[in-house]
C-alpha cells in the first residue's frame, strides 16, 4: 500500500482525505498487514474462512 | 419498601418485592428517577432520560399486578439501553453528533422484550460513538462511580456506569470486541456477552455485522441472568438470530460447581498488570475452593492472531456500514473516522485472511472447550485509567494501540463464544478489576452457573461506590 493507492481507495469510497488522513491510515494499514504476514500463506491453505454462522435450523 | 432501603437492591430483590406487592412499581420508578437526578450530573451516563414516560409505564405495570396480571422478574423494574438501542418516538443519538436529533419510529427487538417483559424503560444511556470511538463533544465525557476522575471503560460506558451507581437495575449494552465486559470490570459489575445469536441485534445501530453481540449488565449474575431471560430468543429480523430451546437461566445458577473443568490459558492473563494478575489468581483459587478442577491450557494461535484478525474485519465491516454517511464523515469523532478511513483501504484478500486467523481461534477455543468446560482469565489488562488517558479518549495513538495490543475479551467476540465478566477485587488504588469467564456455544447458562458460584463466595458485589 502506497500513498497514492490508499488516496485513490479513499476517494472511491467517498472520501477526500488530508494529508494527516493518509499518514494515519497508511501507518494503521501497515501495523495490520504485519501481523497478518506473521500467519504464512502455506499455513493457510487448507482453513476455510470463518464467516456468519448458520445458526438456524432451517439454514444449514 | 422505600427510601434507603431501595439502594443498591438486586434486581432480584426488587422483583420479588413487586411481586408481593411489598414495593410499588411507581415508588421504585421515582426513586430511580430522584437518583438519576441527583448523580447523573456528576456521572453523564444518561443522554435522554424519560420522566413522565416512565412513570406511566410504572403505573401501567402496578395496575397490571394490582390486578393479577404479572408477568415475571422484569415486571415494574426500572432499566435502561445503551444509546444505539432504537426507541420508538425517543431520541437515539448512538452516541453522535450526526444522529442528535434522530427519532425512531421503531424499537429494537430487545427493547420490545423488555418492555413485553414489563420492565420500566428509563432513558438512554451514553455511549462512545457509534460504539467505538470516543465519547462526542456534544455529549461530553462519562465518568466511573468509583472515581470520577477515571473512565469506565467503552463503549457501554454509560451503561456501566449508571448500574454501579444504582441509578438502574440493568442496562442493555453492545460488544464488538469487549464492549460489555470491559466496561463491566472497570465498574465492579456483572456484564455478559451471550452467544452469538441468542440475542436479536435488529433495531441495534451495528458496528460490524459478524461480530457484534448485544447482552445485559446488572449489579449480580442472578440479575443478568433474569434479564437475558427476558431478551434472548429467536427473531426473525435478526438474520443472526438463533433458533433454539432456551434454558431457565435463573434456575441454571442452582447446584455447585464441584468436579467443573475450569480451563486457565496463560493468553488470557498474560501481560495484564500485577494487581489484576494477582486478583485474577485469588479468583482462580476460589473456583478450585468450590470444587472445580483446574486445568493449564495453551491457545497460541488465538494470543497471536486474535487483535488483528478482530480489528480487519470490524473496521473493513465498519466503512461499509458507513458508507451512508461518508459524507457527514468530518463530523464523526477522530476514533470513528479513523476507523472508518483504515477500514475503507483494506482489501479483500486481508479481510479474508482475517476471517481465516478467525477459523484458526475458532477450533482451537473449540478443542479446548472439549477437554474443559469453561476458560477462564482477566476481562481487563489493568483497572480504568484517568479519563483522559484511557484508550476510550481515542487519538493516534490510541488507535495503532488498538490495532496491535492483545485484548482478553477479543477471541470469544471472534469465536460468537458467551463470555461474563464478574467482579473479583479492587486495586490498591481502590478501582475495580474483572474476572472473565467463557464457554461452550449456547451454554451461556454453564457461564452464569459459575460466575454465580464465585461471586457468591465473595464479597465483591456487595460493594458499591459512594457518590
Amino acid at each position: 500500500m502506497n500513498k497514492e493507492i490508499a488516496k485513490q481507495l479513499l476517494i472511491e469510497a467517498g472520501i477526500n482525505p488530508s494529508d494527516d488522513d493518509l499518514e494515519m491510515t497508511l501507518s494503521l494499514h501497515e501495523a495490520l498487514s504485519g501481523q497478518l504476514a506473521k500467519a504464512l500463506p502455506k499455513t493457510l491453505e487448507t482453513v476455510e474462512p470463518h464467516f456468519i454462522q448458520p445458526t438456524r435450523p432451517e439454514s444449514t | 419498601m422505600s427510601g434507603s432501603g431501595l439502594d443498591f437492591l438486586t434486581l432480584a430483590a426488587a422483583s420479588a418485592a413487586i411481586k408481593s406487592k411489598e414495593l410499588s412499581p411507581v415508588d421504585l420508578t421515582k426513586f430511580a428517577l430522584e437518583k438519576i437526578e441527583s448523580l447523573n450530573p456528576k456521572l453523564n451516563a444518561f443522554l435522554t432520560v424519560l420522566g413522565e414516560g416512565a412513570l406511566e409505564r410504572a403505573k401501567q405495570a402496578e395496575e397490571e399486578i394490582q390486578k393479577g396480571d404479572y408477568i415475571g422478574p422484569m415486571h415494574g423494574i426500572p432499566y435502561a439501553v445503551k444509546d444505539i438501542y432504537a426507541t420508538e418516538g425517543i431520541r437515539t443519538t448512538n452516541g453522535a453528533s450526526v444522529f442528535s436529533e434522530n427519532v425512531p419510529n421503531s424499537s429494537s427487538t430487545a427493547v420490545n422484550n423488555l418492555r413485553a417483559s414489563g420492565g420500566v424503560l428509563m432513558g438512554k444511556n451514553h455511549c462512545l460513538e457509534f460504539a467505538c470511538g470516543n465519547h462526542n463533544p456534544l455529549y461530553g465525557e462519562v465518568h466511573n462511580p468509583w472515581n470520577l476522575e477515571h473512565t469506565p471503560g467503552g463503549s457501554s460506558s454509560g451503561s456501566a456506569s449508571s448500574v454501579a451507581a444504582g441509578l438502574v437495575f440493568g442496562s442493555m449494552g453492545s460488544c464488538t470486541g469487549g464492549s460489555i465486559r470491559g466496561p463491566a470490570s472497570f465498574c465492579s459489575i456483572v456484564g455478559l456477552k451471550p452467544t452469538y445469536g441468542l440475542v436479536s441485534r435488529h433495531g441495534v445501530f451495528p458496528l460490524s455485522w459478524s461480530i457484534d453481540h448485544a447482552g445485559p449488565m446488572t449489579r449480580t449474575v442472578e440479575d443478568c441472568a433474569i434479564m437475558l431471560q427476558a431478551v434472548a430468543g429467536y427473531d426473525p429480523k435478526d438474520p443472526s438470530s438463533a433458533n433454539v430451546k432456551l434454558p431457565d437461566y435463573v434456575e441454571g445458577l442452582k447446584g455447585g460447581i464441584k468436579g467443573l473443568r475450569v480451563g486457565v490459558p496463560k493468553e488470557f492473563i498474560e501481560g495484564a498488570d500485577e494487581e489484576v494478575t494477582s486478583l485474577v489468581d485469588g479468583a482462580i483459587k476460589v473456583l478450585a475452593q468450590l470444587g472445580a478442577k483446574i486445568v493449564e491450557v495453551e491457545l497460541p494461535l488465538t494470543g497471536e492472531y486474535s487483535a488483528v484478525s478482530g480489528n480487519v474485519i470490524t473496521w473493513s465491516e465498519a466503512a461499509q456500514v458507513h458508507a451512508p454517511w461518508i459524507e457527514q464523515l468530518n463530523e464523526y469523532t477522530n476514533g470513528v473516522q479513523q476507523k472508518v478511513l483504515v477500514g475503507s483501504v483494506i482489501s479483500s484478500t486481508m479481510y479474508h485472511k482475517a476471517q481465516q486467523l478467525r477459523r484458526w481461534v475458532q477450533d482451537e477455543i473449540a478443542d479446548a472447550l472439549k477437554e474443559v468446560d469453561v476458560l477462564v482469565g482477566a476481562s481487563m489488562g489493568s483497572p480504568p485509567g484517568k479519563i483522559q488517558t484511557s484508550v476510550a479518549a481515542g487519538g493516534d495513538a490510541a488507535a495503532y494501540r488498538m490495532a496491535t495490543q492483545r485484548s482478553f475479551t477479543r477471541p470469544q467476540n471472534l469465536t460468537g463464544q458467551p463470555a461474563v465478566s464478574v467482579p473479583c477485587g479492587f486495586s490498591k488504588d481502590g478501582l475495580p478489576v474483572g474476572f472473565q469467564i467463557s464457554g461452550r456455544l449456547f451454554e451461556d447458562d454453564l457461564v452464569l452457573k459459575v460466575a454465580h458460584a464465585y461471586e457468591q463466595a465473595t464479597e465483591w458485589h456487595n460493594m458499591h461506590p459512594v457518590l
